[in-house]
Protein backbone atom coordinates (compact mmCIF):
# COMPACT_ATOMS: atom_id res chain seq x y z
CA UNK A 1 0.00 0.00 0.00
CA UNK A 2 2.56 2.62 1.33
CA UNK A 3 4.88 1.55 -2.17
CA UNK A 4 1.72 2.24 -4.40
CA UNK A 5 1.07 5.68 -2.61
CA UNK A 6 5.15 6.57 -3.37
CA UNK A 7 4.64 5.42 -7.00
CA UNK A 8 1.06 7.82 -6.88
CA UNK A 9 3.14 10.62 -5.58
CA UNK A 10 6.25 10.12 -7.80
CA UNK A 11 3.99 10.06 -10.75
CA UNK A 12 2.48 13.20 -9.35
CA UNK A 13 6.05 15.24 -8.87
CA UNK A 14 7.37 14.24 -12.20
CA UNK A 15 4.17 15.31 -14.48
CA UNK A 16 3.41 18.20 -15.68
CA UNK A 17 2.17 21.10 -13.40
CA UNK A 18 -1.50 22.84 -14.44
CA UNK A 19 -0.33 26.07 -12.91
CA UNK A 20 -0.15 28.40 -15.88
CA UNK A 21 1.80 31.14 -13.94
CA UNK A 22 5.53 30.26 -13.96
CA UNK A 23 7.16 31.28 -10.60
CA UNK A 24 10.32 31.41 -9.49
CA UNK A 25 12.14 28.20 -7.79
CA UNK A 26 12.27 29.02 -4.69
CA UNK A 27 15.43 26.61 -2.67
CA UNK A 28 14.31 23.30 -0.63
CA UNK A 29 13.80 26.19 2.58
CA UNK A 30 13.37 29.29 2.52
CA UNK A 31 14.37 32.27 4.71
CA UNK A 32 11.62 33.45 7.47
CA UNK A 33 12.72 37.57 6.97
CA UNK A 34 10.73 40.40 9.03
CA UNK A 35 11.25 44.26 9.94
CA UNK A 36 11.53 44.33 13.29
CA UNK A 37 12.46 48.14 13.19
CA UNK A 38 13.01 51.53 11.69
CA UNK A 39 14.34 55.23 12.22
CA UNK A 40 14.50 58.08 10.27
CA UNK A 41 17.75 59.99 10.13
CA UNK A 42 17.72 63.38 7.89
CA UNK A 43 15.13 62.44 6.03
CA UNK A 44 15.72 58.64 5.08
CA UNK A 45 14.02 56.08 6.88
CA UNK A 46 16.17 52.99 7.88
CA UNK A 47 14.66 49.28 8.21
CA UNK A 48 16.15 46.62 10.23
CA UNK A 49 15.53 42.90 9.00
CA UNK A 50 16.25 39.52 10.56
CA UNK A 51 16.30 37.24 8.39
CA UNK A 52 16.47 33.54 9.50
CA UNK A 53 17.99 31.24 7.03
CA UNK A 54 19.06 27.20 6.84
CA UNK A 55 17.88 24.13 7.40
CA UNK A 56 19.18 22.25 10.50
CA UNK A 57 21.81 24.69 11.15
CA UNK A 58 20.19 27.82 11.28
CA UNK A 59 21.75 31.09 10.57
CA UNK A 60 20.60 34.30 11.68
CA UNK A 61 21.09 37.94 9.69
CA UNK A 62 20.55 41.68 10.85
CA UNK A 63 20.35 43.63 7.44
CA UNK A 64 19.62 46.82 6.97
CA UNK A 65 17.76 49.17 4.28
CA UNK A 66 17.72 52.75 3.32
CA UNK A 67 14.02 52.33 2.40
CA UNK A 68 11.17 50.12 3.28
CA UNK A 69 12.18 46.31 1.65
CA UNK A 70 9.07 43.86 0.04
CA UNK A 71 10.19 40.27 0.06
CA UNK A 72 8.95 37.73 -2.74
CA UNK A 73 7.73 34.38 -2.00
CA UNK A 74 10.87 33.11 -1.75
CA UNK A 75 12.37 35.99 0.66
CA UNK A 76 14.04 37.61 -1.43
CA UNK A 77 14.09 41.39 -1.16
CA UNK A 78 13.24 43.97 -4.10
CA UNK A 79 16.29 45.65 -3.71
CA UNK A 80 19.74 44.94 -1.86
CA UNK A 81 20.15 45.98 1.72
CA UNK A 82 22.64 48.68 2.47
CA UNK A 83 24.48 46.00 5.17
CA UNK A 84 24.12 42.80 6.13
CA UNK A 85 25.85 40.44 8.81
CA UNK A 86 25.78 36.84 10.00
CA UNK A 87 25.45 37.52 13.89
CA UNK A 88 27.64 35.47 16.09
CA UNK A 89 26.67 31.65 17.53
CA UNK A 90 28.05 32.22 20.12
CA UNK A 91 27.00 35.73 21.58
CA UNK A 92 24.20 37.42 22.90
CA UNK A 93 23.41 40.66 20.99
CA UNK A 94 23.37 43.82 23.49
CA UNK A 95 22.60 46.34 21.17
CA UNK A 96 22.44 47.44 17.19
CA UNK A 97 23.67 50.72 16.37
CA UNK A 98 22.77 52.31 13.46
CA UNK A 99 26.05 53.84 11.63
CA UNK A 100 24.29 56.39 9.33
CA UNK A 101 27.18 58.00 8.11
CA UNK A 102 28.88 54.78 7.31
CA UNK A 103 25.57 53.18 6.39
CA UNK A 104 26.16 50.27 8.43
CA UNK A 105 25.33 48.65 11.71
CA UNK A 106 27.94 48.04 14.76
CA UNK A 107 26.12 45.48 16.73
CA UNK A 108 27.83 45.00 20.03
CA UNK A 109 27.39 41.44 22.03
CA UNK A 110 27.18 40.41 25.40
CA UNK A 111 29.55 37.16 26.87
CA UNK A 112 26.82 34.98 27.01
CA UNK A 113 24.78 32.14 25.02
CA UNK A 114 22.65 33.24 22.79
CA UNK A 115 19.00 32.26 23.90
CA UNK A 116 15.55 32.09 22.68
CA UNK A 117 15.94 35.06 20.21
CA UNK A 118 12.58 36.99 20.16
CA UNK A 119 12.61 39.18 16.93
CA UNK A 120 11.12 42.42 19.03
CA UNK A 121 14.49 42.30 20.79
CA UNK A 122 16.40 43.78 18.00
CA UNK A 123 16.09 47.73 17.78
CA UNK A 124 17.66 49.87 16.26
CA UNK A 125 19.83 52.29 18.81
CA UNK A 126 22.55 55.76 18.04
CA UNK A 127 25.62 56.02 19.95
CA UNK A 128 25.86 58.34 22.32
CA UNK B 1 4.08 21.14 40.28
CA UNK B 2 3.31 24.29 38.43
CA UNK B 3 5.12 23.47 35.28
CA UNK B 4 3.44 19.70 35.41
CA UNK B 5 -0.01 21.36 35.77
CA UNK B 6 1.05 23.86 32.72
CA UNK B 7 1.72 20.40 30.75
CA UNK B 8 -1.21 19.14 31.43
CA UNK B 9 -3.02 22.50 30.79
CA UNK B 10 -0.76 22.45 27.33
CA UNK B 11 -1.80 19.19 26.39
CA UNK B 12 -5.91 19.96 26.95
CA UNK B 13 -5.58 22.38 24.92
CA UNK B 14 -4.04 20.42 21.98
CA UNK B 15 -6.39 17.64 22.30
CA UNK B 16 -8.86 20.10 22.15
CA UNK B 17 -7.47 21.41 18.44
CA UNK B 18 -7.05 17.28 17.35
CA UNK B 19 -6.24 17.33 13.83
CA UNK B 20 -6.41 14.66 11.23
CA UNK B 21 -2.80 12.20 10.46
CA UNK B 22 -2.63 12.14 6.70
CA UNK B 23 -1.85 9.05 5.14
CA UNK B 24 1.04 9.64 2.48
CA UNK B 25 2.16 13.10 3.60
CA UNK B 26 4.27 12.49 -0.28
CA UNK B 27 0.91 12.40 -1.38
CA UNK B 28 -0.18 16.00 -0.47
CA UNK B 29 2.80 17.28 -0.82
CA UNK B 30 2.77 16.30 -4.82
CA UNK B 31 -0.39 17.23 -5.27
CA UNK B 32 0.45 20.54 -3.54
CA UNK B 33 3.92 21.37 -5.50
CA UNK B 34 2.40 20.29 -8.98
CA UNK B 35 -1.27 20.81 -9.07
CA UNK B 36 -1.19 23.98 -6.32
CA UNK B 37 -3.87 21.70 -4.45
CA UNK B 38 -3.85 24.22 -1.19
CA UNK B 39 -6.66 21.64 0.77
CA UNK B 40 -3.02 18.93 0.90
CA UNK B 41 -0.94 22.51 1.97
CA UNK B 42 -3.74 23.08 4.75
CA UNK B 43 -3.81 19.51 5.86
CA UNK B 44 -0.39 18.87 6.19
CA UNK B 45 -0.13 22.09 7.96
CA UNK B 46 -3.35 21.46 10.50
CA UNK B 47 -1.44 18.18 11.84
CA UNK B 48 2.13 19.62 11.86
CA UNK B 49 0.40 22.29 14.18
CA UNK B 50 -1.07 19.68 15.99
CA UNK B 51 2.13 17.66 16.78
CA UNK B 52 3.78 20.76 17.64
CA UNK B 53 1.34 21.74 20.51
CA UNK B 54 1.30 17.91 21.58
CA UNK B 55 4.94 18.29 21.18
CA UNK B 56 5.90 21.43 23.64
CA UNK B 57 3.38 20.24 25.65
CA UNK B 58 5.67 16.72 26.11
CA UNK B 59 2.56 13.98 24.96
CA UNK B 60 3.26 10.79 23.56
CA UNK B 61 2.71 10.50 20.03
CA UNK B 62 0.35 7.88 18.07
CA UNK B 63 2.21 5.05 15.95
CA UNK B 64 0.18 7.03 13.15
CA UNK B 65 1.43 10.27 14.30
CA UNK B 66 5.09 9.09 14.04
CA UNK B 67 5.08 7.45 11.12
CA UNK B 68 3.66 10.74 9.38
CA UNK B 69 6.67 12.66 11.02
CA UNK B 70 8.69 9.83 9.49
CA UNK B 71 7.38 10.36 5.94
CA UNK B 72 7.55 13.38 6.20
CA UNK B 73 11.36 13.63 6.61
CA UNK B 74 11.37 11.17 3.82
CA UNK B 75 9.36 13.44 1.20
CA UNK B 76 11.82 15.87 2.11
CA UNK B 77 14.61 13.59 0.49
CA UNK B 78 12.42 13.30 -2.75
CA UNK B 79 12.41 17.23 -2.96
CA UNK B 80 15.94 17.51 -2.16
CA UNK B 81 17.14 15.41 -4.62
CA UNK B 82 14.36 16.46 -7.21
CA UNK B 83 15.85 20.09 -6.60
CA UNK B 84 19.29 18.85 -6.23
CA UNK B 85 20.12 19.43 -2.61
CA UNK B 86 21.49 15.89 -2.75
CA UNK B 87 23.39 15.73 0.18
CA UNK B 88 20.61 17.99 2.52
CA UNK B 89 18.26 15.04 1.19
CA UNK B 90 20.72 12.45 2.30
CA UNK B 91 20.83 14.13 5.65
CA UNK B 92 16.84 14.55 6.37
CA UNK B 93 16.37 10.87 5.19
CA UNK B 94 19.64 9.40 7.42
CA UNK B 95 17.86 11.47 10.47
CA UNK B 96 14.45 9.10 10.62
CA UNK B 97 16.23 6.30 8.87
CA UNK B 98 19.83 5.82 10.57
CA UNK B 99 20.95 4.15 13.29
CA UNK B 100 22.15 7.85 15.32
CA UNK B 101 25.96 7.37 14.37
CA UNK B 102 28.38 8.81 17.03
CA UNK B 103 31.55 10.43 16.32
CA UNK B 104 33.64 7.48 15.74
CA UNK B 105 31.32 6.38 13.27
CA UNK B 106 30.07 8.83 10.97
CA UNK B 107 27.91 9.05 7.86
CA UNK B 108 29.82 9.98 4.67
CA UNK B 109 28.77 12.33 2.44
CA UNK B 110 30.04 13.74 -0.32
CA UNK B 111 32.87 15.82 -0.30
CA UNK B 112 31.80 18.16 -3.31
CA UNK B 113 29.64 20.05 -1.50
CA UNK B 114 32.20 21.48 1.06
CA UNK B 115 35.52 21.74 -1.35
CA UNK B 116 34.33 23.47 -3.54
CA UNK B 117 32.69 26.44 -1.49
CA UNK B 118 34.54 29.92 -1.49
CA UNK B 119 35.26 29.93 2.46
CA UNK B 120 36.71 25.99 2.14
CA UNK B 121 39.28 27.26 -0.46
CA UNK B 122 40.16 30.42 0.59
CA UNK B 123 40.44 28.47 4.52
CA UNK B 124 42.80 25.06 2.88
CA UNK B 125 45.19 28.09 1.18
CA UNK B 126 45.71 29.94 4.93
CA UNK B 127 46.12 26.23 6.60
CA UNK B 128 48.83 24.99 3.91
CA UNK B 129 50.98 28.35 4.79
CA UNK B 130 50.25 27.43 8.50
CA UNK B 131 51.20 23.88 8.61
CA UNK B 132 54.13 24.76 6.19
CA UNK B 133 55.14 27.28 8.78
CA UNK B 134 54.96 24.97 11.67
CA UNK B 135 56.58 22.44 9.91
CA UNK B 136 60.01 24.74 8.91
CA UNK B 137 59.52 25.70 12.31
CA UNK B 138 59.45 22.56 14.03
CA UNK B 139 56.52 22.79 15.69
CA UNK B 140 53.30 20.53 15.76
CA UNK B 141 51.27 20.42 12.31
CA UNK B 142 49.43 17.25 11.91
CA UNK B 143 46.41 17.76 13.22
CA UNK B 144 45.15 21.28 12.82
CA UNK B 145 41.19 22.44 12.70
CA UNK B 146 40.27 25.89 11.34
CA UNK B 147 39.54 27.53 14.74
CA UNK B 148 43.02 26.47 16.28
CA UNK B 149 43.81 29.98 18.28
CA UNK B 150 47.79 30.42 16.59
CA UNK B 151 46.20 29.77 12.93
CA UNK B 152 43.83 32.46 13.53
CA UNK B 153 46.36 35.03 15.07
CA UNK B 154 48.07 34.77 11.95
CA UNK B 155 47.89 37.39 9.35
CA UNK B 156 47.14 35.42 6.29
CA UNK B 157 44.14 34.08 8.24
CA UNK B 158 42.07 37.54 9.05
CA UNK B 159 41.20 37.86 6.04
CA UNK B 160 38.83 34.78 6.20
CA UNK B 161 36.68 36.84 8.52
CA UNK B 162 36.19 40.00 6.43
CA UNK B 163 34.91 37.54 3.56
CA UNK B 164 31.30 38.02 2.50
CA UNK B 165 29.22 36.08 4.36
CA UNK B 166 26.15 36.50 1.37
CA UNK B 167 28.28 35.25 -1.55
CA UNK B 168 31.88 34.04 -0.45
CA UNK B 169 30.53 32.19 3.63
CA UNK B 170 33.20 33.72 5.91
CA UNK B 171 35.02 32.83 9.83
CA UNK B 172 33.07 33.52 12.26
CA UNK B 173 34.91 34.55 15.67
CA UNK B 174 35.10 31.67 17.13
CA UNK B 175 36.56 30.06 13.84
CA UNK B 176 33.97 28.16 12.74
CA UNK B 177 33.33 28.11 9.10
CA UNK B 178 30.19 30.16 8.07
CA UNK B 179 28.89 28.32 4.26
CA UNK B 180 27.80 31.41 1.76
CA UNK B 181 23.76 32.07 2.17
CA UNK B 182 23.94 31.94 -1.42
CA UNK B 183 25.39 29.11 -1.76
CA UNK B 184 22.23 27.17 -1.27
CA UNK B 185 23.42 23.58 -1.84
CA UNK B 186 25.77 23.55 0.90
CA UNK B 187 24.14 26.20 3.04
CA UNK B 188 21.14 23.51 3.42
CA UNK B 189 23.81 20.70 4.02
CA UNK B 190 25.63 22.04 6.48
CA UNK B 191 25.25 25.89 7.93
CA UNK B 192 28.29 26.13 10.36
CA UNK B 193 31.66 23.36 10.51
CA UNK B 194 34.99 23.19 11.38
CA UNK B 195 37.72 22.55 8.62
CA UNK B 196 40.68 20.04 10.40
CA UNK B 197 43.86 19.26 8.58
CA UNK B 198 45.60 16.02 9.10
CA UNK B 199 48.73 16.42 8.05
CA UNK B 200 51.77 13.77 7.24
CA UNK B 201 55.27 14.52 4.99
CA UNK B 202 55.43 11.92 2.12
CA UNK B 203 58.85 11.58 0.33
CA UNK B 204 60.02 14.72 -1.75
CA UNK B 205 58.93 16.92 0.23
CA UNK B 206 55.22 16.92 -0.10
CA UNK B 207 52.77 17.44 2.11
CA UNK B 208 49.88 14.80 2.12
CA UNK B 209 46.87 16.69 4.27
CA UNK B 210 43.53 14.69 4.79
CA UNK B 211 40.76 17.58 4.59
CA UNK B 212 38.21 16.61 7.10
CA UNK B 213 34.59 17.99 8.18
CA UNK B 214 33.26 16.70 11.23
CA UNK B 215 29.25 17.65 11.76
CA UNK B 216 26.20 17.04 13.98
CA UNK B 217 23.07 16.67 12.58
CA UNK B 218 20.42 17.63 14.87
CA UNK B 219 18.00 20.34 15.67
CA UNK B 220 17.35 23.14 18.24
CA UNK B 221 15.12 21.95 21.06
CA UNK B 222 11.83 24.78 22.04
CA UNK B 223 13.42 25.62 24.88
CA UNK B 224 16.88 26.92 23.22
CA UNK B 225 15.28 28.44 20.07
CA UNK B 226 11.69 29.66 18.47
CA UNK B 227 13.07 28.24 15.45
CA UNK B 228 11.07 27.48 11.98
CA UNK B 229 11.62 25.83 8.71
CA UNK B 230 9.96 27.38 5.93
CA UNK B 231 9.12 24.64 3.07
CA UNK B 232 7.98 25.88 -0.58
CA UNK B 233 5.31 23.96 -1.68
CA UNK B 234 3.21 25.36 -4.74
CA UNK B 235 2.67 28.63 -3.85
CA UNK B 236 2.30 28.31 -0.32
CA UNK B 237 4.78 27.13 2.42
CA UNK B 238 4.97 24.47 4.77
CA UNK B 239 5.89 25.93 8.31
CA UNK B 240 7.90 23.13 10.48
CA UNK B 241 9.07 24.08 13.82
CA UNK B 242 12.70 22.81 14.81
CA UNK B 243 11.63 22.26 18.03
CA UNK B 244 9.00 19.33 16.67
CA UNK B 245 12.15 18.19 14.79
CA UNK B 246 14.21 17.99 17.92
CA UNK B 247 11.19 16.69 19.89
CA UNK B 248 10.95 13.19 17.26
CA UNK B 249 14.14 12.10 18.69
CA UNK B 250 12.73 11.91 22.10
CA UNK B 251 10.16 9.88 21.03
CA UNK B 252 12.05 7.48 18.99
CA UNK B 253 11.34 8.85 15.42
CA UNK B 254 14.78 10.08 14.72
CA UNK B 255 17.99 10.05 15.74
CA UNK B 256 20.98 12.89 15.88
CA UNK B 257 23.71 11.78 14.23
CA UNK B 258 27.47 12.86 13.26
CA UNK B 259 28.09 12.80 9.45
CA UNK B 260 32.08 13.18 7.66
CA UNK B 261 33.49 14.68 4.70
CA UNK B 262 36.80 13.97 3.82
CA UNK B 263 39.13 14.15 1.31
CA UNK B 264 43.28 14.34 0.67
CA UNK B 265 45.38 15.89 -1.66
CA UNK B 266 49.49 16.06 -1.84
CA UNK B 267 51.07 19.38 -2.20
CA UNK B 268 54.55 21.46 -1.94
CA UNK B 269 55.35 24.20 0.54
CA UNK B 270 54.01 27.44 -0.69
Amino acid sequence: MKILLVLISMVGLLSCSNESVEREQCPITIDSVSIVDSMEIKSITYYLVYRISGWSDKTEILELYDAEPIFDHCANSNKDPIFGDSLSLSHQVKHVYLNAKERTLDIEYMDVQPSNSITSNFKLELKK
Amino acid sequence: MASIENLKKKAQSCLAKKSDIPMSPLYNMANVAKRNVTSDLRFLQDAIDYLTCKAKAKMDFSADEKEFLKELYEAFWWGGMYKGYKEAAQLANHYVNGDGNDKSNPLRIDAEVYKTSKIVIATMTALRKFISENHKNKKYFYEIRCDNVNFRSKTYAKPLMKMNFRTEGKMKLSGVLEAAQENHRLHKTDGHFYLQAISVIVPGKWFKTTWRVDSLYDFEPFEKHDYYTHIPLGTGMLVLSDGLSEYITKIGVAKAFWYRAEWTEQWVSP
